[in-house]
């Protein structure tokens, strides 16, 4: 039995005639043909391929593409020059079209005498839609990637530009994509730039991971948020990056605009807010000092009608006791009278005190020294009650600049208050220091002291029982007071709350933890 | 004797005050209830010292004060003032109201006694 390389030709012929899906012919040197496969048989829509035989293509093709044809087999026995892989649109004469791709060649006998022409074609009409599409893409792509306001660009992995689109290439300078490919960033941006883009390159082809949104300027003055993506191969191995910039130069400069304005503004609001403080401040003193001028006209009118009868009762008392009675009550009920007379009389006093017009005469004053004349005219009350005095008086106390006169009674108010609530004896401490303002503290909170002016604090502590808290906001307000009626008026507090709040200064009483109240009154030391 | 003259719109004030000096046996005392009588009552009176209240009706004791200063005739006589609308610390000794010594009301007869010797023409 024959191997089967020892088959004759013919088997083989014939074995590709019937099974080839391309589609072959044989043609006389008439271009009839002489023999067809199967496949094309089909596709010229005969049942047999014998029925080709000594027909033409313009049996079987539009005159004009027949003509072609025939042209092209003229041209091969002519000059024996084969024609390979030429594609051309088919139009059959139903109309319908295919595109193949066909190769034809002369064709000889055994002693090389050209007896005709054959050829193959294969029906590529579904290759050629492909292409046709693939190409469509490319050029849409193309279109958006040269038209998008962003920067778009690829690298392979030497950081060599491969794809740029023509925003890009104009940010770097240049005119057309074609003048940067090729380059790396080192050709085109300053090197600390070039820099930085190349470490980015280098850390997403390491990582493998994109990089997106990092904010960058790798020109002066210029922002991008650039993302860049790798790109690998069909085996997984990274053949470089593909990137996208986009300017957000506006946006930064808007967003910078924005934040200083942000502060600008909540400048301004600190500012309002300060300036909100200071008016309520004035406001209030403003409404004070129409209060006070009430109270003066009052306290003035009330003054002349009650010290008049006052006065025609004095001078009764006077003449009754020019007389001699024989009741041995009678004096001692005059001297009731008197006493009363005198307090009524000191009530009305101080009251025209407390209301009286404040004007300051300020000058330099020593205020330990002040201290120690306000301890020597309390001393009758100290010394009646067997309370300690203890000074801690500051050394080197700057002269600061206040009414002395009318310290000087704040300060006997304060001390004849803490003698006062000491009825079993007790100590006495008076102190003084100076402190420079750094913030907003407790004891200054409604002050308004300067930051880094200096300040002056006399604290005056007793050993006494202490005021009730929920009493202690009120013993600076008039006519507050926890000694029995007849031993105070209740304004000596509200006078001296009065003198400080006309030197700017603060007042305040607490309770101490170690039990007593301590008297705390800040001036401002720098006050000129 | 000595002659005061108290000028004060307080009738009651001026009586008690009249009784008290007088009971003293050392002044002969005259009232006048009107600033605008003051200048009259003191021509007719001739005081040797006037006591005159500030706030009255009509002439207060500063116009009436001025009034009797300028009469060549009673110049010459200490005045004064005594006065509710002033607090006890205020008329400290040698204190003044527009020119002229004062004593804050109610008064002790010792205080008076001390100012009409302080002020009268020895």
């Amino acid at each position: 039995m024959p191997s089967p390389t020892q088959a004759p030709d013919r088997l083989f012929l014939h074995a590709m005639l019937e099974s080839s899906p391309d589609h072959i012919y044989f043609k006389d040197t008439e271009s009839r043909f002489l023999r067809i496969n199967r496949a094309l048989a089909r596709y010229f829509g005969l049942n047999d391929p014998s029925e080709a035989i000594g027909k033409t293509d313009f049996d079987f093709h539009s005159p004009e593409k027949a003509a072609v044809r025939f042209q092209d087999e003229r041209s091969i026995m002519e000059t024996g020059t084969p024609i390979i892989d030429k594609i051309e649109l088919e139009a059959h004469r139903d109309g319908k079209t295919a595109w193949v791709l066909t190769s034809k060649s002369p064709l000889c006998d055994e002693q090389g005498n050209l007896i005709g022409t054959f050829g193959i074609s294969r029906d590529i009409t579904l290759l050629k839609e492909m292409e046709d599409a693939l190409g469509k893409e490319r050029n849409l792509l193309r279109a958006v990637v040269d038209n998008v306001p962003d920067f778009i660009f690829a690298k392979d992995t030497h950081g060599r530009y491969t794809l740029n689109n023509l925003a890009h290439a104009r940010f770097l300078g240049k005119e057309t994509p074609e003048e940067v490919f090729g380059m790396t960033p080192f050709d085109l941006l300053p090197p600390a730039a070039a820099e930085l883009v190349h470490a980015d390159d280098v850390s997403v082809w390491k990582s493998h991971a994109p990089l997106l949104n990092k904010i960058e300027s790798p020109v002066p003055e210029r922002w991008l948020a650039t993302s860049k993506i790798p790109i690998f191969d069909t085996k997984g191995a990274i053949t470089g990056l593909v990137g996208i910039s986009r300017e957000i130069t506006e946006q930064k400069r808007a967003q910078e605009a924005l934040e200083k304005s942000n502060a600008e503004l909540q400048q301004s609001r600190e500012e309002l807010v300060l300036a909100l403080e200071e008016l309520r401040t004035v406001q209030l003193q403003l409404i004070e000092a129409e209060k006070m001028k009430l109270v003066g006209r009052l306290a003035a009118g009330v003054a002349h009608e009650v010290k008049n009868p006052l006065a025609i009762i004095r001078m009764g008392l006077e003449y009754l006791k020019s007389q001699t009675f024989g009741d041995k009550i009678i004096p001692s009920v005059l001297e009731e009278i008197g006493g009363a007379v005198q307090r009524a009389d000191s009530v009305i006093g101080e009251l025209l005190d407390f209301s009286a017009p404040k004007k300051m005469n300020k000058v330099p004053v020593d205020v330990n020294r002040l201290i120690r004349n306000a301890l020597m005219l309390v001393r009758g009350e100290i010394a009646a009650r067997k309370v300690v005095v203890e000074e801690e008086l500051a050394l080197n106390l700057p002269p600061v600049r206040l009414d002395a006169m009318k310290i000087e009674q704040v300060l006997v108010n304060v001390l004849t208050n803490a003698a006062h609530v000491m009825e079993e004896g007790g100590k006495l401490t008076v102190r003084t220091s100076t402190r420079q303002v750094t913030g907003i503290g407790a004891n200054i909170s409604q002050s308004n002291f300067r930051p880094g002016g200096r300040l002056l604090i006399i604290e005056v502590l007793d050993t006494g029982p202490g005021v009730p808290e929920a009493l202690l906001g009120k013993v600076f307000e008039p006519f507050f007071t926890t000694q029995p009626t007849g031993k105070g008026t209740g304004l000596g507090l509200t006078v001296t709350k009065t003198i400080v709040d006309l030197h700017g200064g603060t007042i305040e009483m607490k309770n101490r933890p170690e039990g007593g109240a301590c008297v705390t009154i800040i001036l401002d030391a720098d006050t000129d | 004797m000595k002659k005061i003259l108290i000028v004060d719109d307080e009738g009651g004030f001026t009586r008690l005050m009249k009784l008290t000096l007088q009971k003293t046996g050392e002044y002969e005392v005259f009232e006048e209830n009107n600033g605008a009588c003051a200048w009259e009552t003191a021509r007719r009176v001739r005081p040797d010292l006037i006591l005159m209240d500030i706030v009255m009706p009509n002439v207060d004791g500063g116009d009436a004060a001025a009034r009797i200063q300028k009469d060549p005739d009673l110049a010459g006589i200490p005045i004064v003032f005594l006065t509710a609308i002033v607090s006890k610390k205020e008329a400290v000794p040698g204190g003044l109201i527009g020119g002229f010594p004062f004593l804050s009301k109610p008064v002790s007869l010792d205080e008076l006694i001390a100012c009409i010797h302080q002020h009268l023409p020895h």
